[in-house]
C-alpha cells in the first residue's frame, strides 16, 4: 500500500436533494416603488406626447363638415380612453412586467381596433342613408358638386392633419402619400365634371385617412408603452442583479437558524459583473434608439428580460453551490483532522488554502509524536467543482508499515461514512511528493517532534 | 515517597529493566489496595503513584476493552501529542463555519477516542521517545496479546521494545490475570507469536523464588492492609472490634486469602447488621476456612467427632511436641507431615482441616488452610508440566496443608520402565518439601497397603513422613450413629423399630464392606437417598416418621424380611430347572456353609468370612445361564453376600468403546451399575478374542480384573460363554482363572430334556403337547441340533419351536373349536423343516 490514498466524495446528489428557498433575493418594497415611480414618470412623458397630440387635433375639428366632426370627436375620445387604459394597466401590473400584462394589453388594443372599425362602419352607413336622397335628385349636378367639394375639403383637412401632426411614416410608411394621390384623383373627377365619382372617391379617401389616423395613434401609443415596459423590466433586473451581488445562505435546522453572506460575483467567477454589463447594454439600446421597433421592444420584454432573470438565478445558484461546497470541504477537512487527532493521536499543525483562495483545495498538515506527518487535502472535484476529493499523504519517519497507513485510511473512510457522507472507494496513489503541496506546507518534516 | 502495601513485596526501583510483569488472581488484580495514606485505591492508581514516585513523567495506561490509551494526570496527557503551533487554527470556511450538511448533528453516534491502531501507534511512539521518561501499563495484557487482528501490530511493538529498544529508561508493564507465573508463561507461550516475551517470562521462572526484578505478584492482602481496613471501617462507619482478639481476627482474614474489596463488603455488612468483629463471627459467617461451621474451636470439634481415637491421640501428642519444638531453633519441620491411611469417608479430609487449624493455632503454620490435590492434579501430560503442576499445588498450599488424597496414584505409575510423570511428581514433591519447610505441611492419604507401596517408591519419602495415622473403618455402631445423625440433620424422625432396622442395615453393610468402603460418606449418601424417597412418599409432610418403604431397594434387600424368598425357596426354584446339576450342588454347599458359620458364631466360635464369589458360567447358548444368574443374584442377596442382587447384563460392545480412552470409563460405569448385584458378561471371551492388537478389549479386561479385586464383595462378576472359547480365554489370560471362585458348567440339553423344556414352556402358556407331538418335536429338535451345530440354541430353540407350533395351531383351528382343540398341540403343528 502506498503513502497516498484518495477518496472521492460525491456531493452533487446531495445538492440536488436540497429543497432550496428562492435563490434570488427579491427587491424590497421601497425599491419596487421607486422603480414604479420612474415608470409612471416615463409613461407620463411618453404617452403624454400621444395624448397631447390627440388634444391638438381637437382644434381642427371645426374645419370639418358637421357630419364628420361628430364622428371624429367620438373617435378621439375612444383613443384617448385607450391610452389612459394602457397607462393604468402598466402601472397596475405589479412589481414585474409579466407576459400576461402584455397579452392583456394586446387584447385591449384588439378591442379598441374592433370598436373603432365598428364605429367607422356605422358612420359609412349613416352617410349612405343621407346620400340616398342625393340619388333621387340625380341630375342636380350643382348639389352633387357641392357635396363633392365638402368631402374633398374634409379629406384634405384630415390628410394635412395626419401629415402634419402624426408619425405616420414611422408606423404606416407610404400609406398617406397613396391616399394623397387618390385625393388628387377625386379632385380630378370633380374638375372633369364627374361630381358623383368625386364624391365616392373623396369618401373612400376620407375613410382610409380616418383608419390611418387610428392606426398610427394606436401604434404610437403601443410603442411608447412597450418602451416604458422594456426599460422598466431591464431596470428591474438591474436592481435585482445589484441586490444579488451578495447573497445569504440560511441554514435552518432543529429550530436553529444560522446565516452567512457570500460574494456571488466571487463565487461565480465574475458572472454577476458580466450580467450587469449585459443588462446595462440592453438598457442603452432601449433608451438610446428612438427608432427601435415595436417587435424589438416586445422581444426585450418577453424574452431578453426573462432571460436575464434566469441567468441571475443560475449565477446565484452556482455561486451558492460552490460556496457551500467550499464550506463542506472545510468541514470535511476538519472531520478528517479530528479523526486523526482523536483516533490516531495526531496534532493539526497547519491549515492552508491553495493559493490563499477559498475556492481551491484546503490542506491540513498533522504531526505525530513519532515524527510522522499526514497532509490532508480536500479539493474541489466533479464537473462544477462541487464534489470533493480527499487525499491523505503520509510522510512517515518511523517504520510505519503500509498496513498501518491502510488501516488509517480505512478508518477515515469509515469515519466519514458514519457521517453519511457519500464516500467512494479507497484509491491507492503513488508515493506522496511534497512538491505537490502548497509552498507554505512544503517544508521538510522534522524527525521526532517535541511533545507539548 | 508512598509506602506500598506489604503484599507488593517491596517492589524495587525498576532500574535497568524494560518490562515489568504484574500478575495475580483476577480478584487481586481488580482489588483495592490500602496504603499508609488509608485511601483504598485500585491497581492503576497505586501503579501510577509508584511510577510517579520512580520519576516517570509520562505514565500511560491501556485497557483494550475500554480505552486504548488514557492518562491519570494532566502532565502525561499533555505529553501525548506534539504541541499545537500558535497559528494552527482551522479557517472557518467561506460560510463562517456553517454546517450545511448537518455533519455535526450527525456526529453523536460517532465514537471518538483513539482507535486501536492509533492507540498502539501512540504507545509505540511514547515508548520509543526518550524526551520524557515514559511508563506504559497494559492493564489487560491477555486481551492485547490474544487479540488477533491487532496482535500483529501490538506484537511488533512489543517485540521491537523487548529486542531492540530505541531508548533506555522507559518501562512497559504487562498486567496478567493469571494466578501463577507458570500460568503467565503457559498463556504467553500458548499464543506462539511472542517468543521474546516467552523467553523473558521463562527467565523469571528459572530465577526461582525470592526477589525477582521485573516481576510483581499481586497476592491476597496481608495483615497491614487488613488491619488498616478494619481501622478505616471502624473510624468511618463505626465498626465494633474485639480488640483483645483483633490479632486472631486479622490472621484469620489473611488466611482466607480473600480480596480487600470483599473484606470491605463483609465489614460493611457487619456494620449494617450491628455485629461486632470477632473470630467467632468470621467462623459463623463462613468467612474463614474451617472444617466444620458450628463455631467451635478445632480442638473442641475434634473431641466431639465420632470415632477417630488414633487421630485424637496423635494430635494430642503432636500438639505438645510441636509446642516444645517451636521453642528450639533447629526444629524438625518434617514433623508436620503425616500419612493418613484408611478407607474413604473415614474423615481424612475433615481431620486434615482440623490439623491445619491446630497447626495455625499453635503457630506451626502461618495460615493453616488445606489445599487438596489428586494425583491427576500433580501429573502433567508433557515433559516439564509435572514439575510445574506440583509447584502450582505448593503455591496454593503455601502457609497451610497440601493434602494429596489417594497419593499412591503417583507411585502406581512410577513402577514401570521409561519416563514416568508420577515418579517425576514424587521427586519434585520431595524437593519442594525440603525447600518449603516451615511454610507447608504435606498430608498424603490412601488405603493402607497402597500407601506403604507409595512410601517405598522413593527413598526420600519415609524420612519426610515420620508420622502415620490409621483411620480405621467405622464400626457398625459408629456407622449407625453417623447414619442417624445425618438423618436427623435432614429433619427425619423414626420409631425405635426403624432404628433397629437401620442398625441391621449398617451391620450388614459393615459385614460386606470391601477395601475402599466409603464409611461415613456411604452413610451420608444413604441418608440422602432415604430422605429423598421419604419426601416423595410423604410429599414432604414433616413429622411423618420413616418407613421401610423409604429404604432403597438394596438396603431393603439386606433386611431378612418375610416378604423375601428364603434361600431354601430359591434353591428349590433352582432344583426345578432342568439339568444344571453342578450349579445346584454348588449353591447348596454355599448355603450350608453360611448356615454353619452362623451357628458357629452364635456359639462364639470363629467363622471364616464368606465373600460373594465371582463365577464362570460355561456352556452353550440357551442352557439357562442368564436365568441362573438372576436366581444366583437373588440368592446371594438373601444370603446377605450382596446388598441388592440385581443382574446387570452386558456384552463386549457395552464395555468397549470406539475411541481411545473411553473403554476404561465405560467398563467402570458398567461395574457401577452392577454394584450390589451381579455383572453378567455374556460371551466374555470376546473381550480377548478379536485380535492381539485389540487394546480396547484388553483395557476392559484389565479394568474388570482390577475391580474384581478392589470391589470384591461389592459386586459379583459372572463371565459366561461357550466352553471351548472360555477355556482358551482363561488360558490366554494368566491370572484370570484364579480370580473366579466358582465355575458352573451348563451342558447342552439332551433331546429328551429339550422336549421337557418345550412341554413346560407350553404348559406355562396354557397349551398341552400330545404324545405324538412330543415325539415329532424331539425329532425336529434333534434335526435342528445337527443342522445348527455349535450355534444350536437349546432352550432358546425350544422356545422358538413353541412359537411356530402355536402359530400353526392358530391357523388351523375352526371358528367353533372346542376348548380341547384350542389347547392341544398336534404333531402337525411341528414344522416340517
Amino acid at each position: 500500500m502506498s503513502g497516498e490514498k484518495t477518496l472521492q466524495i460525491a456531493l452533487q446528489n446531495w445538492y440536488r436533494r436540497q429543497i432550496v428557498e428562492p435563490l434570488v433575493q427579491s427587491l424590497d418594497a421601497h425599491t419596487v416603488e421607486h422603480l414604479r415611480e420612474g415608470m409612471r414618470q416615463q409613461l407620463d412623458a411618453d404617452l403624454g406626447d400621444v395624448r397631447r397630440r390627440q388634444a391638438g387635433l381637437e382644434g381642427t375639428l371645426n374645419q370639418l363638415s358637421a357630419r364628420n366632426a361628430v364622428f371624429e370627436r367620438e373617435t378621439a375620445r375612444r383613443l384617448d380612453e385607450h391610452v389612459g387604459q394602457l397607462e393604468q394597466r402598466l402601472l397596475a401590473s405589479g412589481d414585474e412586467l409579466r407576459t400576461e400584462v402584455f397579452d392583456a394589453l394586446a387584447g385591449t388594443e384588439q378591442a379598441i381596433r374592433g370598436e373603432l372599425e365598428e364605429q367607422r362602419r356605422e358612420h359609412r352607413e349613416d352617410i349612405r342613408r343621407l346620400e340616398a336622397g342625393v340619388d333621387e335628385v340625380q341630375g342636380d349636378r350643382r348639389r352633387a358638386a357641392e357635396a363633392a367639394q365638402s368631402w374633398l375639403n374634409d379629406a384634405k383637412v384630415k390628410h394635412d392633419l395626419i401629415d402634419d401632426k402624426l408619425p405616420h411614416e414611422r408606423f404606416a410608411p407610404g400609406v398617406l402619400s397613396g391616399l394623397g394621390r387618390k385625393l388628387g384623383d377625386a379632385h380630378h373627377h370633380l374638375d372633369q365634371g364627374r361630381p358623383e365619382a368625386a364624391v365616392v372617391t373623396a369618401q373612400t379617401v376620407y375613410d382610409s385617412l380616418a383608419e390611418l389616423q387610428t392606426e398610427v395613434t394606436l401604434k404610437e401609443s403601443e410603442w411608447a408603452a412597450l418602451r416604458v415596459a422594456a426599460r422598466h423590466s431591464l431596470l428591474f433586473i438591474d436592481e435585482q442583479v445589484k441586490l444579488n451581488r451578495t447573497s445569504l445562505i440560511v441554514d435552518e435546522r432543529d429550530g436553529e437558524i444560522t446565516k452567512a453572506q457570500f460574494d456571488v460575483d466571487h463565487w461565480s467567477d465574475g458572472a454577476v459583473s458580466d450580467l450587469r454589463r449585459d443588462v446595462a447594454q440592453a438598457i442603452g439600446v432601449v433608451d438610446g434608439n428612438e427608432l427601435i421597433s415595436i417587435d424589438e421592444l416586445r422581444a426585450v420584454v418577453r424574452e431578453q428580460a426573462p432571460a436575464f432573470a434566469a441567468r441571475l438565478g443560475e449565477v446565484v445558484d452556482t455561486a451558492r453551490r460552490r460556496v457551500t461546497a467550499a464550506q463542506v470541504r472545510s468541514n470535511i477537512a476538519e472531520l478528517v483532522a479530528d479523526a486523526l487527532q482523536d483516533g490516531f493521536a495526531y496534532q493539526a499543525e497547519q491549515w492552508v488554502l491553495a493559493g490563499g483562495d477559498d475556492r481551491e483545495a484546503i490542506f491540513v498538515r498533522l504531526g505525530h509524536l513519532s515524527g510522522n506527518e499526514i497532509v490532508v487535502e480536500v479539493a474541489p472535484a466533479g464537473t462544477d467543482g462541487t464534489d470533493a476529493q480527499l487525499r491523505l499523504r503520509s510522510f512517515d519517519t518511523d517504520t510505519g508499515s503500509a498496513a498501518q497507513r491502510g488501516t488509517r485510511a480505512v478508518a477515515i473512510q469509515r469515519h466519514l461514512r458514519q457521517y453519511e457522507l457519500p464516500v467512494g472507494d479507497l484509491q491507492e496513489g503513488g508515493e506522496p511528493n511534497r512538491s505537490d503541496l502548497p509552498p507554505e506546507i512544503r517544508g521538510e518534516g522534522t524527525p521526532g517532534r517535541s511533545p507539548a | 515517597m508512598t509506602e506500598l502495601p506489604a503484599r507488593w513485596g517491596g517492589l524495587a526501583t525498576p532500574e535497568g529493566i524494560q518490562l515489568l510483569i504484574v500478575h495475580g488472581l483476577a480478584s487481586y488484580v481488580s482489588d483495592l489496595f490500602l496504603g499508609e495514606d488509608m485511601v483504598a485505591a485500585p491497581l492503576q492508581d497505586v501503579l501510577w503513584r509508584y511510577l510517579h514516585d520512580q520519576g516517570y513523567e509520562r505514565i500511560l495506561f491501556s485497557r483494550r476493552s475500554e480505552e486504548v490509551v488514557y492518562c491519570l494526570d494532566e502532565e502525561s496527557a499533555g505529553l501525548l501529542r506534539p504541541p499545537r503551533p500558535a497559528g494552527a487554527v482551522r479557517p472557518p470556511g467561506p460560510l463562517q463555519g456553517m454546517d450545511p450538511m448537518g455533519l455535526r448533528r450527525r456526529a453523536e453516534p460517532v465514537r471518538t477516542g483513539l482507535t486501536e491502531q492509533g492507540g498502539i501507534d501512540l504507545l509505540a511512539a511514547a515508548m520509543n521517545d526518550g524526551r520524557a521518561r515514559t511508563a506504559v501499563v497494559f492493564l489487560e495484557a491477555e486481551q492485547w496479546l490474544t487479540h488477533n487482528a491487532a496482535g500483529g501490530v501490538f506484537g511488533d511493538v512489543l517485540t521491537t521494545w523487548l529486542e531492540a529498544p530505541r531508548v533506555a529508561g522507559n518501562l512497559c508493564l504487562l498486567v496478567f490475570r493469571q494466578r501463577t507465573l507458570d500460568e503467565v508463561r503457559d498463556f504467553v507461550h500458548g499464543l506462539r507469536i511472542y517468543p521474546a516475551l516467552t523467553g523473558l517470562v521463562t527467565a523469571l521462572q528459572e530465577h526461582g523464588q525470592g526477589h525477582r526484578p521485573g516481576l510483581l505478584i499481586l497476592a491476597a492482602p496481608q495483615a497491614d492492609e487488613l488491619e488498616r481496613l478494619v481501622q478505616t471501617v471502624r473510624l468511618t462507619r463505626g465498626l465494633e472490634v474485639d480488640w483483645p482478639r483483633l490479632d486472631i481476627v486479622v490472621r484469620a482474614m489473611v488466611a482466607s486469602r480473600e480480596s480487600l474489596r470483599s473484606w470491605r463488603d463483609r465489614l460493611d455488612a457487619l456494620v449494617r447488621d450491628g455485629v461486632r468483629l470477632t473470630p467467632d463471627v468470621l467462623r459463623e459467617r463462613r468467612w474463614v476456612p474451617v472444617a466444620l461451621t458450628d463455631g467451635r474451636s478445632a480442638e473442641e470439634r475434634l473431641r466431639t467427632m465420632v470415632g477417630l481415637r488414633p487421630v485424637k491421640e496423635y494430635l494430642q501428642e503432636i500438639r505438645h511436641y510441636i509446642g516444645w519444638q517451636a521453642g528450639r531453633d533447629n526444629g524438625d519441620t518434617h514433623l508436620l507431615n503425616v500419612v493418613f491411611t484408611g478407607n474413604p469417608g473415614t474423615g481424612k479430609s475433615t481431620v486434615a482441616r482440623l490439623v491445619g487449624e491446630l497447626y495455625r493455632d499453635i503457630g506451626a503454620l502461618p495460615i493453616g488452610h488445606v489445599h487438596e490435590a489428586r494425583p491427576s492434579d500433580l501429573v502433567g501430560a508433557y515433559q516439564g508440566h509435572t514439575r510445574r503442576a506440583v509447584e502450582r499445588a505448593f503455591e496454593e498450599a503455601r502457609g497451610g496443608i497440601l493434602l494429596i488424597d489417594e497419593a499412591y496414584g503417583l507411585s502406581d505409575d512410577a513402577g514401570g520402565p521409561g519416563p514416568s510423570f508420577g515418579r517425576e511428581a514424587i521427586t519434585t514433591l520431595v524437593q519442594l518439601m525440603d525447600r518449603e519447610r516451615g511454610q507447608i505441611a504435606v498430608v498424603v492419604a490412601g488405603y493402607g497397603a497402597k500407601m506403604a507401596e507409595f512410601l517405598r517408591s522413593n527413598d526420600g519419602l519415609p524420612r519426610r513422613f515420620p508420622n502415620r495415622i490409621d483411620f480405621p473403618d467405622f464400626e457398625p455402631d459408629e456407622l449407625h450413629a453417623i447414619l442417624l445423625a445425618a438423618l436427623k440433620r435432614a429433619g427425619m424422625c423414626w420409631s425405635d423399630e426403624m432404628a433397629d432396622r437401620l442398625a441391621e442395615i449398617t451391620e450388614r453393610t459393615h459385614a460386606t464392606r470391601a477395601e475402599g468402603f466409603g464409611n461415613a460418606g456411604d452413610m451420608e449418601n444413604l441418608a440422602e437417598q432415604i430422605t429423598r424417597r421419604w419426601s416423595v412418599r410423604t410429599l414432604g409432610n414433616a413429622g411423618e416418621p420413616l418407613d421401610l418403604e423409604d429404604l432403597p431397594e438394596a438396603q431393603r434387600g439386606m433386611l431378612a424380611d418375610r416378604d423375601l424368598p428364603t434361600p431354601e425357596n430359591l434353591l428349590a426354584e433352582l432344583d426345578r430347572m432342568v439339568g444344571l446339576e453342578s450349579a445346584k450342588r454348588m449353591f447348596r454347599e454355599l448355603v450350608d456353609l453360611l448356615r454353619l458359620n452362623k451357628q458357629r458364631r452364635a456359639r462364639g466360635m470363629t467363622a471364616e468370612p464368606v465373600v460373594a464369589p465371582h463365577m464362570l458360567f460355561v456352556g452353550p447358548p440357551g442352557t439357562g445361564k442368564t436365568t441362573v444368574a438372576r436366581l444366583v443374584g437373588k440368592l446371594l442377596m438373601v444370603l446377605g453376600l450382596v446388598p441388592r442382587g440385581h443382574v446387570h447384563a452386558v456384552s463386549r460392545s457395552d464395555l468397549v468403546a470406539e475411541w481411545m480412552g473411553q473403554t476404561g470409563p465405560r467398563t467402570r460405569e458398567a461395574i457401577q451399575q452392577a454394584l450390589g448385584g451381579v455383572l453378567f458378561v455374556d460371551e466374555a471371551y470376546e473381550l480377548a478374542a478379536v485380535s492381539r492388537l485389540d487394546q480396547y478389549g484388553q483395557e476392559a479386561l484389565a479394568v474388570l480384573l482390577e475391580e474384581m479385586e478392589n470391589r470384591r464383595g461389592q459386586f459379583v462378576l459372572v463371565a459366561a460363554g461357550y466352553p471351548e472359547e472360555m477355556r482358551r480365554f482363561l488360558d490366554a489370560n494368566p491370572g484370570l482363572a484364579s480370580r473366579f471362585d466358582l465355575q458352573i458348567d451348563f451342558r447342552a440339553y439332551t433331546d429328551q430334556e429339550l422336549v421337557e423344556v418345550l412341554r413346560r414352556l407350553a404348559e406355562d402358556k396354557g397349551y398341552e403337547l400330545t404324545k405324538a407331538a412330543a415325539v415329532r418335536a424331539a425329532r425336529w429338535l434333534s434335526l435342528d441340533r445337527r443342522r445348527q451345530g455349535r450355534a444350536f440354541g437349546n432352550a432358546r430353540t425350544a422356545r422358538k419351536l413353541l412359537g411356530r407350533m402355536t402359530a400353526s395351531l392358530a391357523k388351523r383351528v375352526p371358528v367353533d373349536a372346542t376348548d380341547e382343540e384350542l389347547r392341544l398341540l398336534q404333531p402337525g403343528d411341528v414344522p416340517d423343516d
